[in-house]
């Protein structure tokens, strides 16, 4: 007792005198500690393997946190969901009731678990579009997204049978691909993501072109780009863009979105457009990852 | 000790919070910033040096779990916390407009600096468009966030610096 007390005078003592004390100015610290993070960054990038237990560890720890919010997060978002439906339906009542349906049957699928979550995924025809393709249901667990970046977690992981490369879809479209799996984890990079590009064709004509993710006209319009496609192309309005066979990572033919707004490109060589993805990324809370890759040698 | 362990349980929770609990409650896309705010109220009561290695974990954790590449958003929310750290010589638990702003601003810097390492990682959004929609809806969510978590982590500083029997008047 004595001694705690000794030690409390002791510490008010230096930090009224500041005296007494190894001195590492704070540029010192930052040097040292981005000196590491370069490294980091290095290996990280040259050598993945090298930091994937540390990965796997740390995800360990985290995302059984991450699930348990996640479960009261979507039931607190059904609440508030219901509750502004509820004002909007004072002012249109008929719309209410259908609001009111879908809103509680949002509740219902956030509290549910998996067995019940594959029911209501055939309910809701998820399945229908693609059903020779093997797939996992996941349920996004946390989501980054910085307004440049899209990337989010689901909760299977190289445990389910996961590995990198296999495409994410909902509903009926493409929502991207697994760029890292942890044991119990995976992430996926949205194709709505700035550096996302993927190989696309117009699935009526076959005309191939490339789909870019581009956030800030997502939000602003609700579309992402198109590019390359061929000047002679004779595509119109509203077409579907689907995934092209000759993309090296991407499944071919699945469904990315809708081709719009088409116009000749600045070097007038092809021609640009935006498209209007398939998948509602605002309200992503379950995917299905396909779990059968894309052959190479299929190129 | 205590205070380190405090430090993490604080990181922890910010992370949950802009990963998991604010996903649900987007504003225009976007969602705010916790550990930058944790980072400025460290570097505003405890100075630089507690402020770079909060920004450090904090980054690190971002990054172990969301990115491919280790170590970018280490470096900014590190930088973050150096440059806010210089406020603490005027530190004053009830000037809340010097941490308004410094969240505010410090927002600002932490986005600068990912387009910027962004845009060496090639990225396409302009910076126009990038300012208009991301980083300053960001800001300003992460400033209506902080008025909510300043006083926690305020309240849990002075809880830390009175179990150390170091109190600061």
């Amino acid at each position: 007792m004595d001694n705690g007390r000794r030690k409390r005078l002791a510490a008010r003592r230096r930090h009224n005198s500041g005296e007494n004390r190894i001195v590492l100015l704070p540029k010192h610290i930052l040097f040292i500690l981005s000196f590491i993070c370069f490294v980091i960054m290095f290996v990280s990038y040259r050598f993945p393997d090298i930091v994937r237990p540390l990965k796997n560890a740390v995800d360990a720890v985290v995302s059984p946190m991450q699930e348990g919010i996640n479960h009261v997060g979507t039931g607190i978002a059904a609440r508030i969901k219901r509750h502004e439906s509820y004002e909007e339906l004072q002012a249109e009542n008929a719309e209410l009731k259908a609001l009111l349906e879908e809103t509680t049957s949002k509740a219902r699928l956030a509290s549910q678990d998996k067995y019940e979550l594959d029911a209501l995924r055939k309910l809701y025809e998820l399945d229908s579009k693609y059903p020779d393709l093997p797939k996992v249901a996941a349920r996004i667990i946390a989501r980054e997204s910085n307004g440049w970046y899209d990337i989010f977690t689901v909760d299977k992981g190289s445990e389910d049978g996961i590995v990198k490369d296999m495409n994410v879809i909902a509903g009926n479209g493409l929502v991207g691909i697994v760029t890292d799996v942890r044991k119990n984890t995976a992430v996926v990079k949205s194709i709505i993501d700035d550096n996302s590009n993927v190989s696309a064709m117009i699935s009526s004509s076959g005309d191939t072109c490339m789909v870019s993710g581009n956030m800030s006209t997502l939000r602003k319009n609700g579309t992402i780009e198109i590019s390359m496609l061929p000047k002679e192309s004779k595509t119109i309005e509203n077409e579907e863009v689907v995934t092209s066979h000759i993309s090296d990572r991407y499944l071919s033919g699945i469904l990315i979105g809708y081709i719009k707004d088409i116009r000749p490109d600045s070097s007038n060589m092809t021609k640009e457009a935006v498209l209007v993805p398939a998948v509602d990324f605002q309200k992503l809370d379950e995917v299905l990852i396909i779990t059968v890759l894309k052959e190479k040698e299929d190129l | 000790m205590i205070r380190y362990i405090v430090y993490f349980a604080e990181i922890i929770l910010c992370y949950l919070l802009q990963t998991s609990v604010f996903s649900y409650f987007r504003v225009s896309g976007v969602v705010p910033d916790c550990l930058l705010i944790l980072i400025i109220v460290i570097a505003y009561t405890k100075g630089p040096n507690q402020a770079i290695a909060t920004g450090f974990f904090s980054g690190l954790l971002l990054d172990l779990l969301f990115s491919e590449t280790i170590g970018v958003c280490a470096l900014i929310y590190m930088f973050t916390g150096f440059l806010a750290g210089y406020s603490n010589r005027v530190f004053d638990p009830k000037n809340i407009w010097l941490p308004a702003v410094m969240i505010f601003s410090g927002e600002l810097f932490y986005s600068v600096g990912y387009y910027i390492t962004g845009f060496f990682l090639m990225g396409k959004t302009s910076f126009g468009s990038y300012i208009v929609n991301t980083i300053f809806p960001r800001a300003l969510y992460t400033l209506i966030v902080a008025v909510f978590l300043y006083p926690l982590f305020l309240l849990i500083n002075r809880l830390l610096l009175r179990s150390e029997g170091i109190l600061d008047e």
